[in-house]
């Protein structure tokens, strides 16, 4: 199946991931996360990084809901921004 | 909101024509707006046309706190600067600038960010809270002073051409620290265009005012992202963490109903 990735927020010009990646049936995000972000996995990114599928928040990169994903879902990471 | 509505002269009648009638704000709706007060914390890029539109909408009384002086580099975003005050502080500027735009709303200034105590004391004084510092540090502080008064509570946040609008509602739906639990990195010289400080800002306003006059659907329990680099939006709904040390456990209804009976 074929799950979309973005990211957005604060850096999101520094951080590049593939636009889509293609999982078997059954993936979950965790499994997104570790084909959109390879061999450095998730660590490039602070852990309060937000983990949102399919248009539902599920917590942080250090702790989220590891969802089952369907075919053409999207999966956001969303580095906190704050600004003023 | 005090109990009994506010009423409006034929002249802030005649002001509000425009936003009173089918699609946007009832009668009843706009006397609430007048019956409210609004807490906005900063007043800088997205803060200031935050409340420079509550201002222009007939909100009773908005509160504004910022701290320290204008200097250049705010205006690239910081509607209510001028050229003529840089060097001035800002929360008085500010101040000024909000109320040549409206003789029919209450504007109070702060020339500081609230404390612990002090956004208590706003957030029992208030019908809403707007959270728009730079640091998350302030963002989690107004968040549990809402939480603590349980009022809502609106987050705007941007970065670059991108932005958040988170819209909360304490007891009911998740809050700023079940979305944030530790705090993100602060970055002080931040990159940001103007246009989406003051597109986010507005939006923020627009919420507010859905929520004070009771119409539409107020986004409560969502945030909303702007990626505008590449010009795409998103919805999110947001989770609530049973376990969280501000808001587990709170209900809504019961503070704001013995604030109002206080006030």
């Amino acid at each position: 199946m074929k799950i979309q990735i973005a990211i957005t927020g604060r850096g999101y010009d520094t951080t590049k991931v593939p636009g889509q990646v293609e999982l078997p049936t059954g993936a979950t995000v965790a499994d997104a996360l570790a084909a959109a972000l390879g061999a450095e996995g998730t660590g490039q990114l602070a852990a309060s990084t937000l983990v949102i599928a399919g248009g539902r928040h599920l917590g942080t990169l250090r702790d989220y809901e590891n969802a089952a994903l369907a075919d053409g879902d999207e999966v956001m990471l969303l580095q906190p921004v704050a600004g003023g | 909101m005090s109990q009994k509505l506010s009423e409006l002269s034929d002249a802030e009648w005649e002001r509000y024509a425009r936003q009173i009638g089918p699609a946007v704000l009832s009668r009843e709706g706009q006397a609430r707006l007048k019956a409210s007060a609004v807490l906005v914390t900063r007043v800088g890029g997205m803060g200031g046309p935050a409340a420079q539109a509550l201002v222009m909408a007939g909100v009773g009384r908005v509160i504004i706190a910022h701290g320290g002086a204008m200097i250049s580099p705010d205006l690239n975003r910081q509607v209510l600067g001028s050229e003529a005050g840089i060097g001035r502080l800002r929360a008085e500027h500010f101040a000024e600038r909000l109320r040549e735009l409206n003789r029919f709303v209450a504007v109070e200034s702060i020339d500081h960010e609230p404390d612990d105590a002090e956004a208590d004391a706003f957030a029992r004084r208030c019908d809403l809270l707007i959270a728009c510092p730079p640091t998350f540090e302030e963002r989690l502080r107004l968040n549990r002073a809402a939480v603590h008064a349980c009022k809502p509570i609106i987050d705007a946040a941007q970065w670059g051409m991108g932005g958040t609008l988170i819209v909360l509602q304490p007891g009911q739906t998740a809050c700023l620290a079940c979305v944030y639990p530790e705090q993100p990195p602060f970055e002080e010289f931040f990159p940001v265009v103007g246009a989406i400080s003051s597109a986010i800002g507005s939006l923020a306003a627009l919420e507010a005012i859905k929520i004070l006059a009771g119409a539409g659907e107020p986004m409560l329990g969502k945030m909303f992202v702007y990626d505008g680099l590449r010009g795409l939006p998103s919805v999110v709904a947001l989770r609530r963490n049973p376990r969280c040390p501000v808001c587990a456990g709170s209900v809504h209804g019961e503070s704001a109903a013995s604030d109002r009976e206080a006030r």
